[in-house]
């Protein structure tokens, strides 16, 4: 079997087992979080060894020719070299310039622009603050690159959440943090006369409302269908400003969907819907030829519609997903 | 001067144009779609479009090795001569659908029948 050199130490991979878990076995403090190949968290950079293409094939160019790669997907047939300091050039410095709390749970922050950070609508960075390297975590940006001078994310707290709980609770303008990115292919990319289908579960709804501005401003003609879900009335935080931007262009169309059926409304006639999001989407959108389908948010409901919207039309190249894959903190694994 | 199987199919862009209509097909067909691991389409669509490359005489880098390798955990959770012979009518119908020429279409079925005793391990 192929091993892993990391510093003084060599570490044979056993059987179908990633490099991350090789290293997380023989007790390595190394950061991840989704382990799926998704949010890039475990980034690593190998300065020997063939690196499958599995394991690099959502990286930049710029980044794969350095040799970083992603060892939670990474199952070499050869010995792999790996860099031991930390690959630190790969994250700038930036700071707070100001948090709004939308509800319970979700805030949203304004970070200052690094200069020459450049990055689309929809697309997701990683952030950790300087003092604590190892925790990671990725937010997707709603910000939009040719208006907002800032980067715009939407956190939400999660039970438990280490960088979350920070982030809501404790951080204030002036806070230092570190960004790496932007990643991921969920932006947008469409023509102008395509017919659009968005599906957002709560914060999934953060990139897909970047998405829209950029539609919008790159002059979208098409149809463009949002369908936002949420389990109670409070989730659909942003429901205001997506109105505000249907008021505007009469070829946006806002849904608003609650999946508790059982949530209280407090004004029936806010038009809102109940039902699962991506239900009613698929309900109401029954044949999806010559549509692009952007899914944002909880990753069941991703795949789920992935596969909805496939298998009804649309083509799986012009299917865009950003599932939320959060890290697994149980000690023992779900089943 | 004879173009290739490939180039007269149309390379790339039939495998492209074909390739959706065919994982439909094969994720619609209860007998043979829990073989399909719906956990990573993208990643199982890129294998349709690898397999109809080979299928339609493309670049490939198979060899009998790697197909019996990859279906060899497949055969041992029961795949077989049924199984084998829905996803090559899947194939067939595909490029019905397309209108491809007869001729072309049994070329291709020739390749894709010669995988047989690879894919199930015989």
């Amino acid at each position: 079997m192929p091993a892993i050199h990391y510093g003084a130490s060599r570490i044979e991979l056993q059987a179908d087992e990633s490099v991350l878990q090789a290293l997380i076995r023989s007790g390595i403090d190394t950061p991840y979080s989704c382990e799926s190949g998704c949010c890039q968290t475990c980034m690593l950079q190998a300065e020997d060894g063939e690196l499958p293409a599995e394991s690099q094939a959502s990286l930049i160019g710029k980044l794969r020719s350095q040799g970083y790669f992603l060892p939670c997907v990474c199952h070499p047939q050869t010995d792999i070299y790996l860099r031991s300091e930390e690959a630190d050039n790969i994250y700038q410095v930036t700071h707070l310039i100001e948090k709004t709390i939308y509800n319970s749970e979700v805030c949203r922050l304004r970070l200052a622009r690094p200069t020459g950070f450049d990055y689309q609508a929809g697309q997701f960075i990683n952030v950790r603050s300087p003092d604590q390297k190892q925790l990671i975590r990725s937010y997707s940006l709603s910000s939009l690159a040719s208006e907002d001078d800032y980067l715009e994310i939407q956190v939400r707290l999660k039970r438990n959440g280490k960088l979350s709980s920070q982030l809501y609770n404790s951080a204030t303008a002036g806070d230092k943090f570190e960004i790496q990115g932007a990643n991921g292919n969920c932006f947008y990319q469409s023509e102008s006369q395509q017919s659009l289908l968005l599906i957002a579960t709560h914060t999934g709804i953060a990139p897909l409302f970047g998405l829209l501005r950029q539609a919008i401003a790159q002059g979208h003609l098409g149809q463009v269908f949002v369908y936002y879900g949420s389990r109670e009335i409070e989730g659909l935080y942003l429901l205001p400003e997506l109105q505000a931007l249907a008021q505007q262009h009469s070829n946006v169309n806002i849904t608003a969907c609650l999946s508790n059926l059982e949530a209280s409304l407090t004004d029936e006639s806010t038009a809102v819907r109940r039902g699962r999001a991506n239900d009613l989407a698929f309900a109401e959108h029954p044949q999806l030829q010559g549509y692009d389908l952007y899914l944002c948010g909880n990753a069941e409901m991703v795949k789920a519609a992935q596969m909805q919207g496939f298998m009804v039309g649309a083509g799986m190249d012009r299917i865009f997903t950003d599932p939320f894959e959060y890290k697994e903190l149980r000690k023992t694994a779900r089943e | 001067m004879t173009d290739s199987l490939f180039d007269r199919l149309g390379g790339e862009a039939a495998v492209n144009a074909a390739v959706d209509i065919f994982y439909r097909k094969v994720l619609s067909d209860p007998s043979i779609n829990e073989f399909f691991d719906s956990t990573d389409m993208a990643g199982q669509h890129s294998k349709q479009k690898s397999f109809l490359t080979m299928a339609f005489g493309g670049p490939n880098n198979y060899s009998g090795k790697d197909l019996r390798a990859a279906h060899a955990p497949l055969v041992e959770r029961g795949l077989n001569d049924s199984h084998f012979g829905a996803v090559a009518g899947h194939l067939q119908a595909t490029l019905q659908e397309l209108d491809v020429a007869a001729n072309l279409i049994d070329e291709v079925m020739s390749i894709a029948g010669s995988t047989h005793d690879d894919v199930l391990n015989i």
